[in-house]
């Protein structure tokens, strides 16, 4: 039996960042799930409605609930399926947060290959979160 | 009441796919898109986040645990990051009647292919790949089973990033998870052991979808009655799914799958064409 390997500093932290993350993301989203179907909290798409709202295309459903693509959501947080995106967003939020984390310590230990790889990544993930990549649309 | 279905479907997806080997979004999306009557849309953006949250769960664990490597997944992640996006962009542009085609198509193929791959549990690397000495894609990893330390290198590693661009398309463009290919992927062509493979690819998959996950985000196609449910099932039945592995046969769970698979792929076919 041997004993489990030491484990690169960089992992730990990336394991440490990623599971309180998520931890918080899966709080939230359970919360807002909650407050969203018990009818504590409005919904910008009211739940009788949505039968009908969900058989559509994302473009038909935006234009239905006068909801726009984008961050535009976040204008709406005192609505409950709003509030839900959130959390769905914060979980989306858990690789970016743990990637960046882990970019320092690839510097101090002079891997620069590793801390470009990172911050690529980050950068593409951070690209897609932005929203920029919907060219206008919907 | 539909997410209460949701719940109930996804929990006992989440059992049936740990056993199986799957990750939940390669059940999750023909089945709810065949059999449920919401828009295909909302189906990829729920089958991403189901995809997504399960392997953030998993992820801690698994590096603590010394079963994934973090030198491995960088480069493989920022491949199937980038072509995920992508997937994402041309999944939502396209028709959905033409996306439930090719997905009931992609189904079918990966139903044959679960059937047909094979898998080993060390495989012989006999020269790492310039690219892998220059990444420094090597390391000892611990296997919990027998208490020993394996050494590991890789080879074929630009064919492997090669081979993550077009696995990270699919996933986006049908927001499934990618297990089913990340696995064989990283075992068979670039000569990973098996259980690092698994854990690996439950990380690599983690960032595609998030990339995925976003795009889907910002376009209005993540609902949430339809996908929180889901998620919070899947994760439920996988957990359960995971206790279960030591009382249930994988192979016979494997072959329900495979059948579920082939069953919800036609159905998501002939949907597609109109049947």
């Amino acid at each position: 039996m041997n004993h489990l390997p030491p484990m690169p500093p960089e992992e730990k932290r990336y394991a440490d960042v990623l599971h309180w993350g998520s931890l918080a993301g899966f709080v939230m989203l359970v919360a807002a799930f909650l407050l969203y179907v018990t009818g504590t909290l409005d919904a910008q798409a009211p739940l009788d409605q949505l039968p009908r709202l969900w058989k559509l295309p994302t473009a038909d459903y935006l234009a239905a609930t006068h909801g726009a693509g984008g961050w535009h959501w976040i204008t709406s947080l005192d609505k409950g399926d709003s509030l839900s995106l959130l959390g769905i967003a914060l979980l989306s939020a858990c690789p970016i947060v743990s990637i960046a984390a882990v970019i320092p310590l690839y510097l101090r230990e002079k891997n620069y290959v590793y801390a470009v790889l990172c911050l690529m990544t980050a950068a593409v993930l951070l690209y897609a979160a932005s929203g920029m990549t919907l060219f206008g649309h919907p | 009441m539909w997410s209460l279905g949701m719940f109930v479907v996804c929990f006992f997806m989440g059992i049936a796919a740990v056993p199986a080997g799957v990750g939940g979004g390669v059940l999750f999306v023909p089945i709810v898109s065949g059999f449920f009557p919401f828009h295909l849309d909302f189906v990829r953006g729920a089958g991403l986040l189901v995809a997504m949250a399960s392997t953030l769960s998993a992820g801690p664990s698994l590096l603590r645990n010394g079963m994934a490597s973090l030198r491995l997944v960088m480069p493989l992640a920022l491949s199937a990051a980038l072509s995920s996006m992508a997937g994402a962009m041309v999944g939502l542009a396209l028709p959905a009647q033409s996306v439930q085609i090719l997905l009931g198509l992609a189904i079918l193929t990966i139903a044959m292919l679960m059937m047909l791959s094979n898998k080993s549990e060390f495989p012989h690397v006999p020269k790492p790949d310039a690219w892998s000495r220059y990444l420094g894609i090597h390391g000892v990893f611990h296997d919990v089973v027998s208490g020993r330390n394996i050494p590991w290198r890789v080879h074929r590693t630009p064919a492997g990033i090669a081979l993550f661009l077009g696995i990270g398309f699919l996933g986006g463009l049908f927001g499934v998870g990618a297990g089913w290919a990340n696995v064989p992927g990283l075992n068979l062509m670039m000569g990973v052991p098996l259980k690092l493979a698994a854990a690996s690819s439950s990380l690599i998959l983690s960032v595609a979808s998030a990339s995925a996950t976003w795009y889907y985000l910002n376009s209005g196609a993540i609902l949430p009655v339809i996908a929180v449910p889901s998620v919070i099932g899947m994760m439920m039945g996988a957990r359960i799914g995971a206790h279960l592995l030591t009382v249930l046969n994988p192979t016979v769970v494997r072959k329900v799958v495979i059948a579920a698979l082939l069953f919800s792929g036609l159905r998501s076919l002939l949907k597609g064409l109109g049947y």
